[in-house]
């Protein structure tokens, strides 16, 4: 019994319910002679639709939440599991295949250990399914029932609808607080226990990183955990290296498209920046990889310096540049955008020239709007991950030499979340002590940031 | 100011003039400045895309080695009944198919060429006899994908003594490179000459899938409630900053949640589509949200009373009325959403969708990975194949993600406010 | 640019013939416009206009909404060529040169015929920096004192100064409207032009800041050709001593203030300002 076929069963019985209620507020009518009933039988169909799909998705999706869970324990219950080793990639490869093999996802096992749990899931499976359907079908009779009964001539089933319609309005819009709280609370969660390993001061200003995944929770060495050069990095690749490219490039393009290009000109031009706003990260980071990064090194070879990285700092930093080019660019064009007329009209009517209308007026007056635009793009630079990951380094190293390799915060997420470390080792929730600066950071550039555009907005409004 | 100046104004004085021919000169360099600023992007847009189309059109290619095979005198059969390609595929390997091939190998090819057709080319040849069982019979010619090696090579790189032999059976018109039309049907593979890209393009779509059907519906009714219905409050400002916020969250967060929630709930379902698609939907939901309330706020407030004012509820003005005249907008911005998580890496990194994946997802709780992360992993990858797969996969994806702003800027086009 | 007539021709317009005799009794004018059409893409929004600029006297442009002031005054600065789709034909003169020939040079030409707007717009700046900006651009002071000397004259030929003196460092967008305006006067001022074009200076001010504001024109009268378009017939007759009538894109009527309001030659302009219609 998959999630599809639950969800398709919930929305006939939905549809049968709304067919039903719909006829017999129709017959209402009939029976009052044609005279008004007090809502139209559409809603009625509506009330009971609602009263049976609401009530059966959330319990399929608790369901779909628990049921796995509830599977699992029967499975380890059973006397195969005992076979199981007690932790590891091992335990949860033979699960995982067994579970295979028992949905029918894969005809058979790999491992042959395996094959003892397969009949295990299968029993466990079957019988939560059934449970699962069963318990769906009387949730959906029960309300369905419940709302026919109330279907009468003067029912208000309108005013029932739209209420209900309201609150599904505002529980879509908490999904983004919900989101946010999720967020929060998983980073808070995983980087207190590490905290409760590395002391957050040892994290904050240690210069010495080289989280080793091998050791387990109970015995970190908190001289490893040093992430300023992570700090270092990050800042070095995304706020001076890549803002050096895109601030300048950025407000340059935004001035020209939007003071000087004829409109056909922008017409091509301006597409053309959104394509570069829509090359996927992992994109640049292979172009930054294979072609930005080798000719670097090739360069510096030939400009006498000694050992230049293949992986340096200065590869990542600019394709991040180029990157974020479109990006403060159209910040930039819509703050200038927003400038009034009347403030371009008055320079030029004092005979300033286009260019000292733009750098004396038209700037100055749209730059709260540009400095937001430019913490935005600070705060993606910082929080871009494929291309580091792809150009630039694993190596921490405190350095000012755009040559050489440097590593970010985003690359050390990525290399102790994706390694061989289990879940509670400290490399693991160092990754998450990290997610939680970058988070934080991140969420004082935006704030501040959409702070300052909607006070800049309502200035000019 | 002195006399002159009284007399002939300031601004006509010799100066004056002198200045202004700089201050035309500042504004020429100026100007220049400008559209060299935003020809360099172009430049690089194009130099990038260059740099993939000619890598890439290699990836779209296959050496191959030219094998004919006699069937008369090694018969096979093929049971005319049976339609499931994996049984055929045994039954041909239980019949000896591999020694044939590798028989009709040697004898096109002699020795040293034999030892370079793919090992997994008989493979190929069996699915090709499933697929149409006349080709069973009587001499027929098959082009067979070579090993890595040879194909390395081939290209001029790689283990110099392959080369003479790469370079002979070229001139015999035995190896060639020929267009891979399988590399849009085939899964990942260890082997580059055996790779393709429908599993990962699979996985993709099904991951976009769930991603839509959570983002949108939860996306544009948060939109409703928020431009339409949202008291002045606190609680209101909180859902707006969180969603501006979360708009602007890297995506690497999304993924940091994506591992210590939904993988926490759904252990089971890790690197399946479902897992992916729910993550990208969270952040692809502030996208929705934040165009639908702009495009929403477009609809003029005179069509909002016209309707109220013939008896509508407020429910029906905004679901019969305001909506359908939103649409357009908030197709706009769905598209760019989507496009932006088709692109996306970072986040199903870590929810562990890098799975290496053999065969394409059957379903949404499979394992799958998708396109973007089908280059990652491939872009580690050393051997010259791989490079060119890579480069052929971005191709792919740069041309949905094409057609996807083109359809959202055409949107945007046909359906600006016309009111 | 099309030309539509030569510079030299005489004044066509019989309403105008009052003119005449004052071309001789002051020499040329500051400005002189002959023929002069303004179109928007097809669409004509001045039609044939023939008009005189003196610095001896203020200029009013009345009419109603809509006829052409705004686009007529913009023409004589030039201010039109920043709308891509405005077309200006005929002859404007500063001077006798023509401001629409090949040689002449806008950015000269802005800073010698200067503009105030309806709606203040005085720059995100300080005040000082709003008074400073046109003599830096243009280069017109040495060094910093004679920076301040210029801010310090305009401001007070603005009748600002003392308002304002001890908070230059102020930003020029928290003055009140009334001051604001001014400031954009004192920031036309600063570059010593020699018309001042001003498009309903006072529509958005209270009257005692309108009352500030005329007598503030009366004063710079003689020393720069000024031009106003106003709403207010009482504006109209209060500050100018030249009226010109617009209708539909067309000059109606155009002479000695006293003359339009007390004995206007032409019907319409007796219905206008009688307010019959407008
Ligand atoms: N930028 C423009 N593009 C096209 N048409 C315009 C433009 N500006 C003005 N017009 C048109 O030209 C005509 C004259 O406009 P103008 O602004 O000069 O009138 P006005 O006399 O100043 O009116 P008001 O007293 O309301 O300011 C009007 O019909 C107007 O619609
Ligand atoms: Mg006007």
């Amino acid at each position: 019994m998959s999630a599809s076929t639950l969800i398709l069963l919930v929305l006939g019985l939905g549809l049968a319910g709304w067919l039903a209620a719909r006829s017999r507020a129709a017959m209402f009518r009939r029976a009052n002679d044609g005279r008004r009933i007090a809502s139209l039988p559409v809603y009625h169909g509506w009330y009971a639709a609602l009263w049976i799909v609401i009530p059966t998705l959330l319990f399929a999706l608790l369901w779909s939440a628990i049921s796995d869970q509830l599977v699992m324990q029967q499975v380890l219950a059973s006397p195969a599991a005992a076979e199981l080793p007690s932790f590891g990639i091992q335990r949860q490869t033979w699960l995982a295949e067994a579970r295979a093999v028992a949905t029918g996802a894969a005809s058979g096992v790999f491992n042959p250990e395996a094959e003892g749990l397969v009949e295990p899931f299968r029993e466990a499976l079957t019988r939560y399914n059934i449970i699962g359907l069963v318990v769906t079908l009387l949730i959906a009779l029960a309300g369905g029932a419940w709302a026919f009964l109330r279907l009468k001539p003067d029912f208000r089933a309108h005013t029932r609808v739209e209420r209900t319609v309201l609150a599904t309005l505002l529980i879509a819009s908490l999904v983004a607080i919900l989101t946010t709280l999720g967020i929060v609370a998983s980073l808070v969660f995983e980087t207190i226990r590490f905290f409760g390993m590395v002391n957050p001061i040892d994290f904050l200003f240690g210069i010495h990183w080289s989280p080793n995944p091998m050791t387990d929770g109970s015995n970190p060495d908190p001289e490893r955990y040093g992430a300023v050069p992570l700090f270092w990095g990050t800042f070095f690749i995304g706020v001076v290296i890549a803002m050096i490219v895109a601030i300048p490039l950025g407000m340059m393009s935004a001035i020209y498209l939007n003071q000087y290009a004829a409109p056909r000109v922008r017409t091509w031009l301006k597409p053309a920046l959104e394509i570069l706003a829509g090359v996927p990260t992992v994109v640049y980071g292979y172009f930054a990889a294979l072609t930005i990064a080798p000719a670097i090194r090739d360069i510096a070879l030939k400009l006498g310096v000694e050992n230049p990285s293949s992986e340096s700092a200065l590869a990542a930093g600019l394709v991040m540049g180029v990157m974020i080019i479109p990006f403060v660019s159209s910040m930039a064009d819509d703050s200038i955008a927003a400038v009034p007329q009347a403030m371009k009209d008055g320079s030029l009517a004092m005979g300033a020239t286009q260019n000292e209308t733009i750098k004396r007026v038209l700037v100055p007056a749209a730059l709260p709007g540009i400095v937001a635009g430019i913490m935005l793009a600070i705060s993606r630079a910082i929080g871009e991950t494929m291309i580091v990951v792809m150009a630039a380094s694993a190596t921490a190293r405190l350095s000012a030499n755009p040559l050489e390799a440097m590593t970010t915060v985003t690359y050390q997420i990525v290399a102790n979340l994706t390694g061989e470390a289990s879940m509670d080792s400290a490399s693991t929730l160092a990754a998450f002590a990290l997610g939680f600066v970058l988070f934080l950071v991140t969420l004082v550039l935006n704030i501040i940031a959409l702070r300052i555009v909607k006070r800049f907005r309502e200035a000019y409004e | 100011m002195n006399d002159a100046a009284e007399n002939v104004g300031p601004t006509r004085t010799a100066a004056f003039e002198a200045r202004l021919k700089k201050r035309y000169a500042a504004e020429r360099r100026f100007k220049a400045i400008g559209l060299g600023a935003i020809l360099f992007s172009v430049a690089v847009l194009i130099f990038l895309l260059v740099t993939m189309a000619m890598n890439g059109i290699g990836g779209f290619q296959r050496t191959e080695l030219r094998v004919p095979v006699d069937f008369a005198a090694t018969p096979v059969t093929v049971m005319p009944d049976t339609s499931d390609e994996r049984t055929v595929v045994q039954s041909l390997e239980r019949q000896g198919l591999r020694d044939i091939i590798e028989f009709s190998a040697t004898q096109a090819l002699g020795e040293e060429g034999a030892a370079q057709v793919n090992s997994e080319a008989w493979r190929l040849v069996a699915q090709q006899i499933a697929a149409d069982p006349g080709l069973a019979r009587g001499e027929q010619v098959f082009w067979l994908p070579t090993s890595e090696d040879l194909a390395t090579a081939y290209a001029g790189d790689g283990s110099t003594d392959l080369q003479p032999l790469a370079q002979q059976l070229a001139a015999d018109g035995l190896l060639a490179d020929n267009f891979d039309f399988g590399f849009l049907k085939r899964s990942d593979a260890t082997d580059p000459q055996l790779a393709g890209i429908w599993g990962a393009l699979k996985g993709s779509i099904l991951t976009m899938i769930v991603t839509l059907s959570l983002a949108f519906p939860i996306g544009v009714l948060a939109a409703l409630y928020l431009e339409e219905y949202a008291p002045k409050n606190r609680w209101t400002d909180l859902i707006e900053v969180s969603i501006n916020n979360l708009a602007a969250v890297p995506s690497i967060i999304f993924g940091l949640l994506g591992l210590a929630v939904f993988l926490w709930i759904f252990p089971s379902y890790r690197s399946a589509p479902l897992i992916g698609g729910m993550t990208l939907a969270l952040m692809t939901m502030p996208v929705i949200v934040i165009a639908g309330r702009n495009a929403i706020k477009a609809v003029p407030p005179s069509i909002r009373d016209g309707a109220l004012a013939v008896g509508a509820s407020p429910v029906q003005v905004v679901f019969h009325h305001v909506l359908p005249l939103a649409l357009p907008g908030i197709l706009t911005g769905t598209i760019i959403g989507m496009a932006r998580a088709l692109g996306e890496t970072a986040p199903l990194l870590l929810i562990g969708m890098r799975a290496f994946v053999a065969s394409p997802p059957q379903g949404f709780t499979d394992n799958a990975t998708v396109l973007p992360m089908q280059i990652f992993l491939w872009s580690d990858e050393i051997d010259r194949g791989f490079v060119e797969r890579t480069s052929a996969a971005i191709i792919v994806l740069l041309v949905f993600l094409l057609l996807m702003n083109g359809l959202a800027i055409y949107l945007r086009n046909r359906f600006e406010k016309k009111w | 640019m099309v030309m539509s007539e030569t510079t030299d021709s005489p004044i066509a317009n019989p309403v105008n013939k009052s003119l005449e005799n004052e071309n001789i009794a002051h020499g040329e004018p500051k400005m002189r416009a002959r023929g002069v059409d303004v179109y928007y893409g097809d669409k004509k929004a001045i039609d044939g206009v023939d008009i005189d600029v003196y610095t001896e006297y203020v200029t009013a442009f009345i009419g109603p909404s809509g006829c052409g002031k705004s686009t007529f005054l913009r023409a004589l600065n030039r201010m039109n060529d920043t709308i891509p789709s405005a077309r200006v034909t005929g002859t404007i003169e500063l001077d006798g040169e023509d401001i629409y020939a090949s040689g002449m040079d806008v950015v000269q030409l802005r800073a010698r015929v200067g503009m105030v707007f309806q709606k203040p717009n005085p720059f995100p700046k300080s005040i000082y920096d709003n008074i400073a900006y046109g003599p830096k651009i243009h280069g017109l002071a040495e060094s910093k004192p004679d920076l301040d000397e210029i801010v310090e004259k305009s401001l007070r030929r603005a009748g600002l100064w003392e308002e304002v003196k001890d908070r230059l460092a102020d930003s020029g967008t928290a003055l009140s409207g009334g001051q604001q305006q001014r400031l954009c006067i004192a920031r036309a001022i600063a570059v010593d032009p020699e018309v001042i074009l001003m498009d309903e200076p006072c529509s958005a001010l209270d009257p005692i800041a309108t009352a500030k504001i005329e007598e503030l024109i009366d004063e710079l009268r003689g020393r720069y050709g000024i031009v106003i378009v106003t709403h207010s017939m009482q504006q109209a007759a209060r500050v100018s001593q030249r009226t010109a009538f617009f209708h539909l894109g067309h000059l109606v009527e155009y002479g000695h203030t006293s003359d339009i309001f007390t004995n206007p030659a032409e019907q319409r302009t007796q219905d206008y300002i009688t307010g019959r219609y407008g």
